[in-house]
């Protein structure tokens, strides 16, 4: 669900840390005297420097457009964050639906969530998890579900997060969710492999208030 | 898809969030004080004054400076450390059902669930579980003075409750009573 921004922020990560890293090493050793006790007694900011850039106000242009880049790099860095692979539709082959029993499923029925153009047929997203939530909510011991499309177009994933009762029967949930639902699913789409990634929630105890 | 699907590992969400706000900061503060330096313009603030004045009189060899390259150093190491070393799933792995469905639950609601199949047995008054790698240790009280078989009833109960979940990585149960007077 999450391949590029895990990726984009493990590389992130490696960069900033290693150039931290080297840094932090540099300071040190000039500290110490690794460099010769010559760079241990100069100025951090020498009053040649200082006197060059007076005269040289231009060179903090360059400076300011740089700092710019690296908040416009930051900013992006925080708004992928909240980057999903979400899919709205699915690409179906028409064919294959309309000569398959599988037409007739809960999951890929409704003429307004279904276009078909040129043997293919575009199935809403939302109309297939609407289906699934409603079959996972009707097994005995589930009190909440929410499920949702994600990856490729031709590699769909469907995230399943079933909040169950404190003391329900997991076992018996997570057989019937893999039969019939998930086999419904998978036979309505076409796709036997089709990965499924199930977290199960186990919800507080309900409290019953009493009435005076 | 080559394996059973499990679920993927964590993004890095918080480290990189930290990392992205700390250069976003330096960033601004850094673009601002160059673009009033070059427009020749008073510093906004006292404290940059008085930075930019430590910075003449610093010394490349001053105390403060090791503190500062051992703090940076630091930083680097743990972020690098944090790209390098695999994430955490967050999540307690249970049993593929099939090979392309991957079924997890969040540690809360695993110490949830057998916290309460403890409670359930009668005389056992509080009970809390506490997930291991390898193990859940389970630390319980009760008000009943003689406690012959709870102990061993409140344990099995978690097992039973474990079992049904059918977590990827076999867990020990192991327990801890104790007494209150009510």
């Amino acid at each position: 669900m999450h391949g590029r921004t895990a990726r984009g922020n493990r590389v992130g990560l490696g960069v900033l840390g290693g150039l931290l890293l080297l840094v932090g090493a540099a300071v040190i050793t000039v500290n110490r005297g690794g460099f010769g006790t010559v760079a241990a007694d100069t100025r951090l900011y020498p009053p040649v420097v200082d006197q060059w850039m007076s005269g040289n106000r231009w060179v903090f242009w360059p400076l300011a457009v740089l700092a710019l880049l690296l908040v416009l790099v930051a900013l992006r860095w925080l708004l992928v964050q909240m980057r999903t692979d979400r899919l709205g539709r699915l690409v179906m082959d028409s064919d294959r639906l309309d000569g398959d029993a599988s037409a007739d499923s809960s999951f890929t029925t409704g003429p307004t969530d279904r276009t078909a153009e040129a043997g293919r047929t575009s199935l809403s997203a939302g109309a297939l998890t609407s289906a699934v939530v409603a079959e996972i909510k009707a097994i005995t011991g589930v009190r909440q579900a929410a499920a949702a499309l994600s990856g490729a177009d031709d590699a769909p994933e469907l995230w399943l997060r079933v909040t169950v009762e404190e003391n329900a029967d997991t076992g018996a949930i997570r057989a019937a969710l893999v039969d019939p639902v998930l086999a419904d699913v998978r036979q309505a789409l076409e796709k036997p492999d089709l990965a499924v990634f199930l977290t199960l929630i186990v919800g507080k105890a309900r409290t019953r208030r009493q009435v005076a | 898809m080559s394996g059973p699907v499990r679920f993927p590992r964590s993004r890095r969400t918080v480290a990189s969030v930290v990392a992205a706000v700390m250069v976003l900061v330096i960033a601004v503060t850094a673009g601002s004080l160059a673009t009033l330096l070059a427009l020749r313009r008073p510093w906004p603030a006292s404290w940059v004054e008085s930075a930019v004045s430590s910075l003449r009189s610093t010394q490349w060899d001053a105390p403060a400076l090791l503190g500062i390259g051992i703090t940076v150093g630091a930083i680097g190491l743990v972020m690098t450390a944090i790209s390098l070393l695999p994430a955490s799933r967050h999540l307690v792995e249970l049993a593929a059902p099939d090979p392309h469905t991957a079924a997890a639950l969040p540690a809360r609601s695993l110490r949830r669930t057998l916290s309460s199949a403890a409670t359930r047995i009668d005389g056992i008054s509080r009970a809390q579980a506490r997930i291991r790698r390898r193990s859940v240790r389970l630390e319980m009280t009760t008000g009943l003075r003689h406690v012959g078989g709870l102990q061993t009833a409140a344990e099995s109960a978690v097992r039973h409750r474990l079992d049904a979940l059918q977590p990827r990585r076999p867990r020990v149960v192991t327990s801890q009573l104790s007494r209150r007077e009510s």
